[in-house]
């Protein structure tokens, strides 16, 4: 996948539908979960990851390249300045994508242990669904109709706290 | 995607959020802060718990507090929560007391520079008027107070004091069934007052600085079984908004009646538009057996005002 640069390292992910995603150890590095598994030395050539699929897995690696790009904080101030204003467009942009694939993403940011990424999922699900009432949250969330409480339930559960739904 | 990822990807359909590690579900709480949090209560069966495994919950942005109690006010429970209250500049307060017997409430702990409106309701249990509260409250920013089944005492008889007189901002103000006890007069003082609503109870006060009510807009009088004493009460508390500017009055008197024993009624309006006539009209009604009737109204009414029907024959003086 990348070929950045020819003499650094390279890493191979595959993801549960057999897709197979070579990456520049810097950018897997960006997951401190792979970080172990390198410094451990138990990470064979290709790193199986049966448990994120390859739409999900290609995105996690467009953050991670960005992100290993970027210059690190000790840098002059103010490209550091400007590379953080960077970042912030592309998280932004980055996280403008359908809910089902954020809570792939924030699933597999959490297995792969990708601390930022994780941060930036879960800003994304409470700026979506904060302030929405719970009709609107249901349908964010794509909650099951069968998994409603029944009117009376609700009407408790308002009732417990009712400072909370004025 | 080949087949197997789309089995991945339907394996997981439908609300997965619930199903996140604890800790993301967390970090998300945290983000939306704990109202929002404790909103997620009614989202389905799986949400209806999963807020109280919270690990801090945030306060700091409430802007309304409930309190309801039976038992001392003094309790320390009483205290802690209103000194939380007030010390998170609260908006908004409502303190119902479900007690019995009277009770001297310690609203020296009513100090807040942020409080907007304040509810307090006394126990409604027949005649008793539970919370009694003892000092001058300071809250300058209070805009609505309305007072249920308390008994008011004012111990300073000087002109503007009194137990509202430093809530200088108050435009909004209700007393239901309230009982004033006091040997001198109760002082209403306050400008800006733009609602005053009186409900039942024994209002015995005078107001010495009725040209203060420069902003009065609606004066709702209610009483549900008026007496020959309530019917003093009420022509003296008309007697209180002689130079309001503007007074829609609102009369709300379940007696169909009238007051048979109503003497003398005097009404005086500066500025009536058409409005007031038909208000005027219908307060006149209500007074079908007033033998003294003094209108004056200010500036010449220009446009029509008719009275239907003659409800009032047994008005023997009316000077108009």
């Amino acid at each position: 996948m990348s070929t950045s640069s020819s003499s650094s390292k390279k890493i191979v992910l595959k993801s549960a539908d057999n897709e197979t995603f070579e990456i520049d150890e810097i950018v897997a590095l960006e997951s401190q979960a792979i970080k172990n598994m390198i410094e451990d030395e138990c990470a064979d050539n290709v790193i199986p990851l049966g448990n994120i699929d390859s739409k999900t897995l290609s995105k996690i690696i467009e953050y991670c390249k960005k992100h290993a790009e970027s210059p690190k904080k000790d840098d002059n101030a103010d490209i550091d300045e400007k590379a953080v204003e960077d970042l912030k467009s592309f998280d932004a942009e980055f996280a403008k994508v359908d809910m089902p694939l954020i809570q792939d993403i924030l699933m597999a940011a959490n297995f792969l242990n990708i601390d930022n990424l994780i941060g930036l999922m879960c800003r994304t699900i409470a700026d979506r669904i904060k302030g929405k009432t719970p009709e609107e949250i249901r349908k964010i969330l794509n909650i099951n109709k069968n998994d409603l409480l029944s009117p009376e339930q609700e009407a408790k559960a308002r009732e417990e706290n009712s400072w909370a739904f004025d | 995607m080949d087949y197997e990822g789309e089995r991945v990807r339907m394996n997981v359909e439908g609300d997965r959020l619930s199903s996140l590690p604890d800790d993301l579900i967390q970090k998300i709480f945290s983000l939306i802060g704990t109202k929002h949090a404790v909103q997620t209560s009614v989202l389905s069966y799986k949400w209806r718990f999963m807020w109280t495994s919270m690990a801090c919950l945030d306060f700091s942005n409430v802007s309304s507090v409930k309190l309801s109690f039976r038992g001392k006010a003094s309790q320390v429970f009483v205290k802690k929560i209103l000194n939380y209250a007030f010390s998170h500049n609260v908006q908004q307060l409502t303190v119902t007391c479900l007690l019995d017997k009277k009770i001297v409430f310690p609203l020296s702990l009513f100090s807040s520079e942020t409080l907007k409106h304040l509810y307090l309701v006394g126990s409604t249990n027949d005649n008793v008027h539970s919370i009694t509260p003892t000092s001058t409250w300071e809250l300058p920013a209070l805009t609505t107070l309305h007072l249920d089944h308390v008994t008011l005492y004012d111990n300073n008889a000087d002109n503007c004091a009194g137990l509202f007189s430093k809530c200088t901002n108050l435009m909004d103000l209700t007393l239901s069934y309230c009982n004033i006890t006091t040997s001198n007069s109760f002082t209403i003082c306050h400008p800006q007052l733009s609602n005053l609503s009186l409900e039942n109870g024994d209002w015995g006060f005078k107001c010495y600085e009725c040209e203060g009510f420069t902003s009065l807009e609606t004066l709702e009088l209610c009483i549900d079984k008026p007496d020959k004493a309530d019917a003093h009460k009420i022509v003296g508390v008309l007697q209180l908004f002689n130079y309001v500017k503007t007074l829609n009055l609102s009369l709300e008197i379940i007696y169909r009646e009238g007051f048979p024993s109503l003497e003398t009624l005097e009404l005086c309006i500066d500025k009536p538009d058409k409005a007031d006539a038909h208000k005027i009209v219908g307060v006149l009604q209500l007074f079908n057996y007033v033998k003294t009737l003094n209108l004056s109204l200010e500036i010449i009414y220009r446009g029509s005002f008719f009275i239907h029907g003659s409800n009032r024959a047994s008005s023997d003086g009316a000077r108009i």
